[in-house]
């Protein structure tokens, strides 16, 4: 597929915001919108909010709003989400992210933008076609792929690509209560919201949690600031910021890093590119 | 009874466990090819060999499915076109799929074949089963996390095939969503090369990263899952197939575990009580040397679904041997583990029920011996009830 690009070279700057404070915050700055998740249906995000508040928010801005609604759906939850649904219809967002297919199934029949975020699924162009002609507008891609395949995929799409460029990497989702067991096993008690596991093999530690009954796992920071100018000279649409885990100061000094990026100002180092750079294998020994 | 008889379907790792699936009753068989299967690093088989396995598996009027479940990158893209095309010249009946360009693909090449949706896709609702239907999925192979009444529920409300596992091993995490792989070992989990991070322990330290001394270290290691004493309702639902888990499990594990779950099967449609169902649980324990729940279909595991504790996967050598023949008289047999005279052993096949045996003799080339301790040993034994080639003989528990 040959794609046409505008002609003017830009990616846009989309921010998950830490809570109310960091969005108010945000909101002064040059950035181009927000993701925010849906209270009880949100995955990765700090800033979960039910409908009502959703409906205050957006009256703060003038913004892009996008609303992650991206955990795994159970029945009961396809039952809660329609009318919720039915409910963002009505404002003024820009798009719903989701992640399980009955999600699209339910939202289809209303006039809202959906974006396509299968969280480590996106990895391909084809997949992206496949979901364009489906009416989607939009793919967040895995964060397990290279830099190159980032830019062969916004190639050989229309579909509107958004890269997740700064913050911790989901790794593990589990709908089982992995701490509390452990902890009922051993007969004690969680007592903090979060723990880390540490891993003997590369001296690491991981941060683990565990929130609506379910258990997160989360890689260290991505932080792909050196890579912004390819991106956007590559016409990525959106780029992601991730506030989840972060204390707002130092989250603010990142966003603001990343809109001088954006200008062409790359004012510091990043540690951690994941795997920008380093190929995965599947298949260890070939016969 | 009105209700219509589910399909048993048989992991199948190469060829040789194709035909012990179909042997044991086996409705179907489901294997990889060396392209596009998550499980990348297990033998797997060669278009030449699933051509061969779709011929054999055909001319007992059974089914086969091939998995092309990976997760695609750009580069895997390429010769997709011509393998499907491969394996619908090879005449298999589904390709069990996550990633749905290939639906695309087959629409486009107007291939033959039906399209199975992987539980690697987690779907665990209805208006997914809506959606993938009219995409012309056939099947879907439900998330590992539905409950009992959300089956109820997606079976009412759609009328695409379902089909669950039964029996095997789990993922802790949702399928798909775990790539604990891709970051601690470099190997892509969504495209095969998962390397069971989650059965590691790890060391536990508190949010001011002080290390937790409790006497076992933190595990993620879950339980298997057993639906044994389930299968009833799961017919009563209307499930159309049950998957057994384990493409990379031994013959002796397919064996027993088909010959377990046929016999409830088809004790139910004849309106038999299972009046062995304990037995027939703890077998199905032994032959994995793991142990195993019913998982998420009356309520969410707790810490009961754990593995905490060091656990002995190790081969328990209870498969003795394999019949190669009988003669009225003595049984012909195989060895695959260590027996000797005076044991007793239980013996059982497709058509053979399960017997005890105690061990009177044991001759080699017409000599007597005490006992049978040389792998693929050819040795006789006395039995006076009839048995027959591939029947299993193991360790009396």
């Amino acid at each position: 597929m040959d794609c046409q690009y505008p002609l003017e070279k830009m990616s846009k700057l989309l921010v998950i915001p830490i809570n109310k404070d960091n969005f108010i915050n945000l909101n002064k700055r040059n950035i181009d919108g927000f993701i925010i998740g849906l209270k009880g249906y949100s995955v990765f995000t700090s800033y979960d909010i039910n409908i009502d508040e959703i409906k205050e928010i957006i009256k703060l801005t003038d913004k892009e709003i996008y609303i992650s609604i991206n955990k795994p759906l159970f029945v009961e939850d396809i039952d809660k989400l329609k009318p919720i649904i039915e409910n963002l219809s009505k404002l003024n967002i820009k798009g719903i992210i989701y992640d399980d297919i009955g999600l699209l199934n339910i939202v289809k029949e209303y006039n809202i933008n959906l974006i396509w975020n299968q969280l480590h699924l996106g990895t391909n162009y084809e997949t992206c076609n496949y979901w364009y002609k489906k009416g989607v507008k939009g793919s967040i891609l895995s964060t397990e792929l290279m830099l190159d395949d980032y830019i062969n995929i916004k190639r050989n799409t229309f579909l509107p690509i958004f890269v997740y460029i700064y913050g911790y990497l989901p790794m593990f989702e589990s709908s089982r209560e992995l701490l509390t067991n452990y902890f009922k096993y051993m007969n004690s008690n969680k007592k903090d919201d979060v723990y880390y596991l540490y891993e003997k093999e590369r001296d690491k530690y991981y941060t683990i949690y565990e929130n609506n009954d379910n258990t997160y796992i989360l890689e260290d920071l991505i932080d792909g600031i050196e890579e912004v100018k390819v991106l956007k000279e590559n016409n990525i649409d959106y780029l992601i910021l991730n506030g989840l885990n972060h204390l707002e100061d130092k989250f603010n000094i990142v966003v603001d890093s990343y809109i001088e990026a954006l200008n062409g100002n790359i004012i510091r180092k990043s540690n951690n590119k994941g795997f920008l750079y380093k190929e995965t294998i599947y298949k260890v020994k070939n016969e | 009874m009105n209700k219509k008889k589910p399909e048993l379907l048989a992991p199948a790792g190469d060829l040789e466990k194709v035909k012990w699936a179909i042997l044991y009753g086996a409705d179907a068989v489901y294997l990889g090819g060396r392209e596009y299967s998550l499980r990348a690093n297990a033998k797997n088989l060669s278009i030449e060999e699933i051509k061969e396995a779709s011929e054999y598996v055909h001319s007992y009027n059974k089914k086969i499915y091939v998995t092309v479940n990976i997760i695609f990158h750009n580069e895997d893209l390429i010769n997709l076109k011509e393998y499907l095309i491969e394996l619908n010249n090879a005449k298999v009946d589904a390709v069990i799929i996550s990633d749905p360009i290939i639906i695309d693909i087959i629409k486009e090449l107007k291939l033959d074949i039906e399209i199975h949706l992987s539980t690697q896709q987690n779907t665990l609702n209805h208006e997914a089963f809506k959606f993938w239907e009219s995409e012309g999925i056939s099947r879907i192979v439900l998330a590992r996390e539905t409950s009992k009444e959300d089956m109820i529920r997606i079976k009412k409300e759609s009328s695409i095939e379902l089909e669950t596992f039964i029996h095997g091993a789990m993922c802790v995490a949702y399928s798909g969503r775990c790539v604990l792989s891709n970051y601690l070992t470099n190997r892509d989990s969504n495209r095969g090369g998962c390397s069971q991070i989650c059965r590691w322990n790890f060391e536990l330290f508190d949010k001011f990263k002080n290390k937790l001394e409790f006497k076992e270290e933190f595990s993620m290691a879950v339980k298997d899952l057993s639906m044994v004493k389930h299968i009833k309702e799961l017919i009563d639902i209307g499930v159309s197939s049950f998957k057994i888990e384990g493409r990379m499990r031994s013959v002796y594990y397919i064996a027993t575990v088909l010959n377990i779950y046929r016999k409830i099967i088809d004790d139910y449609f004849e309106g038999k009580s299972d009046e062995n169902i304990d037995e027939e649980e703890y077998e199905l324990y032994r032959c994995a040397n793991r142990e195993a729940i019913p998982q998420y279909f009356k309520s969410k595991p707790g810490v009961e679904g754990q593995y905490y504790l060091g656990r002995n996967e190790q081969s328990n050598k209870d498969f003795l041997a394999i019949v190669l023949d009988y003669d009225g008289n003595e049984i012909k047999l195989e060895q695959r583990n260590y027996f000797k005279v005076g044991d007793i052993v239980t013996i059982f096949g497709p058509k053979t029920k399960r017997f005890d045996l105690k061990i009177e003799y044991i001759k080699e080339d017409e000599t007597f011996i005490d006992m049978a301790n040389h792998p693929l040993q050819v040795i006789k034994i006395k039995c006076d009830k009839k048995v027959y080639k591939n029947d299993i003989m193991r360790v009396k528990f």
